[in-house]
C-alpha cells in the first residue's frame, strides 16, 4: 500500500515541479518577447546598412534614421522582403542593392545579407544575420577582417587559403573551417548570379 | 558554527578544491568562451546565477524530492534557470548573446552545477547550499577570467575590447583559438598545483 502511495506521490510531485518551472520560464519568455523582436529588427537594419557599405552609427536612433532615409524595402506579393534598394547620399540615385540569402553551414543554416553596387557587379559588403558555426573557427566569418575583405570584390568568387587572396575575385577562406567558407562562397556567388534577375527591369 | 563552515566553503572552492583546476570540471566552456574578457564575464555571471539558485532550490526541496526522480528534478530546475538567463540576455544584451551563441544553453550541461546539486545541495540546508553555490561559481569565474585575461591580452592585444598593447605587438592568433585555452589552462594548473603540492609537503615534514 505504502509503495503505491509513494509512486503516486513521485508522479504528482514531478508533475507539480514541472508545471511550476515551465510556467515561470514561459512567463519570462512572454515578458521579453517584444524586446527580443525589436532587437532582431534593429539587428537586421544594422546588417543591411553594413552590407551596403555605409558606416553604421553606434546610436540606435541614428541607425533607425539612416535606415529610414536610405533604404527602401522591395516587398514580394506575400509581404516579405525580396531585396533592399539603397539610395545614395542625396536620397535619389541608387547606390546599390542588398540581398538576403540562406545557405547550409556546418552546424546549421547561415543567413547572410550581401550588398552589391548599382551595376550589380562589385560587392559593397556582407554581414551575417544568423550562424551557428564553431566558435573560434567557422564563427570567425562574422569578424571584421573576414567581412571587410569582400568590399569591392567582383564575382564569381573563388576561395584561396587564408592570407593568400590577391585578385579581385579571390577571398581568404578560414583555415580549419572549409565547410563554412565554402558555404559563404556559395551564398555570395548565388546572390551575384541571381541579382540581375531579382532586380530585373526595375533598375 | 555556520560562519566557520561558510568560510571554509569559500576557501575550499576558491583554493584547493576549485572546480576548474582541482576537479577539472566545466572545461568545455573554459575553452570556448575565454577568448575575450567581456563574453567570459557574462558567461560567469550566468554560471554564478544558475549554480546559486539551483543549489538553493534543490536544497529547499530536498526533503520532498523522491530519490528515484531526483536527477530529473535537478535537471529541470537547472534548465529553467539557464533558459531564463538566456532569455534575459537575449532581450537586454543582444550582441553578447549572439556571440555566446549556444554556450549559454550549454550551462545546463556544465558539470559544476549538477555536481554541486548532487554532492552538496541534496544533503545541506538551503542557506549553506546558497553560499556553496556562490563559492563554486566564483571559484570557476576567477579561473576563467584569468584565462580570458591572458588570452585576450596576447591574442588581440586588448582588454575588454580596449587596446592596451601598442602597435608593436603582433597578435598571437593561436591564443584566440581553442589551443590557446588548452595552453593557458595547463600552465595555470601547473603553477597552482606546483604551489599547492609544495605547501602540502612543507606541512607534512
Amino acid at each position: 500500500m505504502t509503495k503505491i502511495r509513494e509512486r503516486i506521490f513521485t508522479v504528482v510531485f514531478m508533475f507539480a515541479v514541472t508545471f511550476v518551472f515551465t510556467s515561470a520560464v514561459s512567463l519570462a519568455y512572454l515578458l521579453t518577447k517584444e524586446t527580443i523582436k525589436l532587437n532582431d529588427a534593429a539587428y537586421l537594419k544594422r546588417a543591411v546598412l553594413a552590407a551596403a557599405g555605409l558606416d553604421v552609427p553606434v546610436d540606435a536612433k541614428e541607425t533607425e534614421d539612416l535606415y529610414g532615409a536610405r533604404v527602401e524595402e522591395q516587398k514580394k506579393d506575400d509581404g516579405s522582403v525580396e531585396y533592399f534598394r539603397v539610395a545614395g547620399e542625396g536620397g535619389d540615385r541608387t547606390r546599390g542593392y542588398v540581398f538576403i540569402r540562406e545557405g547550409a553551414g556546418l552546424w546549421g543554416t547561415i543567413v547572410a545579407v550581401v550588398g552589391l553596387d548599382s551595376d550589380l557587379e562589385r560587392m559593397t559588403g556582407i554581414a551575417f544575420l544568423k550562424q551557428n558555426e564553431t566558435p573560434g573557427l567557422g564563427a570567425r566569418i562574422a569578424e571584421d577582417w573576414f567581412t571587410q575583405q569582400f568590399v569591392g570584390k567582383q564575382g564569381p568568387l573563388t576561395m584561396v587559403p587564408e592570407g593568400e587572396a590577391a585578385g579581385e575575385s579571390e577571398f581568404d577562406a578560414i583555415t580549419g573551417a572549409t565547410i563554412t567558407s565554402t558555404a559563404v562562397r556559395d551564398i555570395v556567388n548565388g546572390i551575384i548570379e541571381d541579382a540581375p534577375g531579382i532586380v530585373g527591369g526595375e533598375r | 558554527m555556520a560562519r566557520g563552515r561558510v568560510k571554509r566553503l569559500f576557501i575550499d572552492d576558491l583554493g584547493a578544491n576549485n572546480p576548474v583546476f582541482a576537479q577539472v570540471l566545466g572545461i568545455c566552456s573554459t575553452l570556448a568562451v575565454t577568448n575575450v574578457v567581456k563574453n567570459t564575464v557574462v558567461m560567469c555571471a550566468g554560471l554564478v546565477f544558475v549554480v546559486t539558485l539551483s543549489n538553493f532550490t534543490v536544497s529547499s526541496l530536498r526533503k520532498w524530492i523522491p530519490s528515484r526522480t531526483r536527477m530529473m528534478i535537478e535537471v529541470l530546475i537547472i534548465a529553467s534557470y539557464v533558459i531564463a538567463f538566456d532569455i534575459v540576455i537575449r532581450a537586454y544584451l543582444p550582441d553578447i548573446s549572439r556571440q555566446l551563441g549556444p554556450y549559454v544553453g550549454l550551462i545546463i550541461t556544465n558539470c559544476i552545477i549538477m555536481g554541486r546539486a548532487e554532492a552538496f545541495a541534496l544533503s545541506n540546508p538551503p542557506t549553506v547550499s546558497l553560499m556553496d553555490g556562490i563559492a563554486s561559481g566564483l571559484g570557476y569565474s576567477y579561473v576563467l577570467l584569468s584565462i580570458a585575461f591572458v588570452r585576450e591580452l596576447l591574442g588581440s592585444g586588448t582588454i575588454w575590447g580596449a587596446r592596451v598593447l601598442g602597435d608593436w605587438w603582433v597578435n598571437w592568433s593561436i591564443m584566440v583559438m581553442a589551443p590557446g585555452a588548452f595552453f593557458t589552462l595547463a600552465i595555470l594548473i601547473w603553477i597552482v598545483k606546483g604551489w599547492l603540492l609544495k605547501r602540502e609537503q612543507g606541512r607534512s615534514e
